[in-house]
């Protein structure tokens, strides 16, 4: 059976914003447990859409609840933990954008066998930042990382509301379904001239998915992307699961075996 | 710990760590790099990468392009092994053919 489980992460979301947009009303009551695929658009949906807090039902279940207000407004207080980092926004400018990397690599500092080492776990951030600030054209932008040594894996979210991957080459003169824009994406196509670009992604995903047997799920407008070592899935996604923005996440198992330097250069090279 | 080192009316060195970071990143912090190279009025630099735990293959492909594209002499002191050999990869990159035969992937409307 196919796990899809960032995907489902994802669902979750949508499913909130579907009643929102029905009711005006955010209802996480019944809520036990956010995972930062979830959680992450949802920050980001409550600073778009500005809803007051009588429009939020914060969730019944108090470590829920503490969790979601710690990711929400962690960041404000500085908050650090070794297991997760709470939603840090992109700064608009990217010279300011230094001390948010930096609070994101505090997760792995302490922790060696997240993400294979500290090589592959900066590498993967720092492309997937670069990105968002190269293509996205964003109002918003957020990253996540949560541990979860229980479970047995690492989840990094990364959340934009910007013109998606499809417009990005819309604006470049270069028409694609929503599906086939991510995919070309995925392998390297770049809306820049130079032919050295357009390498980011592509390594970031054989890095994770190939030499760590990640998952790697991305929504960009109106389709998605899934990736592991075991399957490839194509996601067309109906109206209400649709995202005006584009959303990167991976899953990597926890603990996972130092990548050695030499293979580290041969997943990006 | 230096920013800019003037070693004489021709050269200056710049301390890459203490200008951006130990971890460079962005292909935009490579830009602001250069930004402050092409300020400086020696028409030698030399980047001194002291103290430099990781680089994105973003930032050195812009790093590398930004030097090709300007009229100073620059070089690099001090460049970590792990660091020159992101050089290398961005200097000989690999053909950008199909990362995996997505064509037959798995389509699902949800």
């Amino acid at each position: 059976m196919t796990d899809i489980d960032l995907l489902n992460r994802y669902l979750e979301f949508c499913d909130y914003r579907k009643v929102l947009n029905e009711t005006e009303r955010l209802d996480l009551s019944e809520a036990t447990f956010f995972r930062p695929t979830t959680l992450l658009p949802l920050c980001n949906l409550v600073s778009e859409r500005r809803l007051h807090p009588r429009q939020i039902e914060y969730p019944e279940d108090e470590n829920a609840a503490g969790y979601m207000l710690t990711i929400l407004h962690g960041s404000v207080r500085n908050k650090v933990s070794n297991s997760y980092i709470p939603a840090v926004n992109l700064p608009k400018d990217p010279k300011e954008c230094e001390s948010l990397l930096q609070r994101i690599y505090r997760l792995q500092e302490e922790d060696e066998s997240i993400c294979g080492g500290e090589q592959p776990y900066k590498y993967v951030i720092k492309e997937l930042v670069d990105n968002i600030y190269e293509h996205s054209c964003f109002t918003d932008a957020s990253a996540m990382a949560q541990k979860y040594p229980n479970l047995g894996f690492v989840e990094l979210c990364f959340c934009d509301n910007g013109i998606t991957i499809p417009t990005n080459y819309e604006r470049h003169g270069l028409r694609f379904t929503p599906i086939d824009a991510i995919r070309e994406a995925i392998n390297g196509l770049s809306t820049k001239e130079e032919k050295t670009r357009g390498f980011g992604i592509r390594t970031s995903i054989r890095l994770f998915v190939d030499g760590l047997d990640g998952e790697f799920f991305v929504v960009s407008g109106a389709a998605a992307i899934y990736l592991t070592r075991r399957y490839k899935l194509g996601i067309n996604l109906t109206k209400d699961n649709q995202l005006s923005g584009t959303l990167v996440s991976l899953k990597v198992p926890y603990p996972a075996s130092l990548i050695p330097t030499s293979e580290f250069y041969r997943y990006v090279g | 710990m230096y920013t800019f080192l003037k070693v004489n009316d021709m050269e200056s060195t710049i301390r890459i760590d203490t200008v951006l970071s130990s971890d460079l990143a962005l292909r935009n912090n490579a830009n602001y790099l250069f930004e402050k190279i092409e300020s400086e009025h020696e028409p030698k630099i030399i980047v001194d990468f002291s103290n430099v735990r990781s680089i994105s293959r973003s930032f050195a492909d812009q790093y590398v392009r930004r030097k090709k594209e300007s009229k100073k002499m620059i070089t690099e002191m001090n460049v970590p092994v792990n660091i020159a050999k992101m050089f290398d990869v961005v200097n000989k990159p690999s053909d950008k053919s199909k990362l995996w035969d997505l064509d037959s992937m798995k389509i699902l409307t949800i």
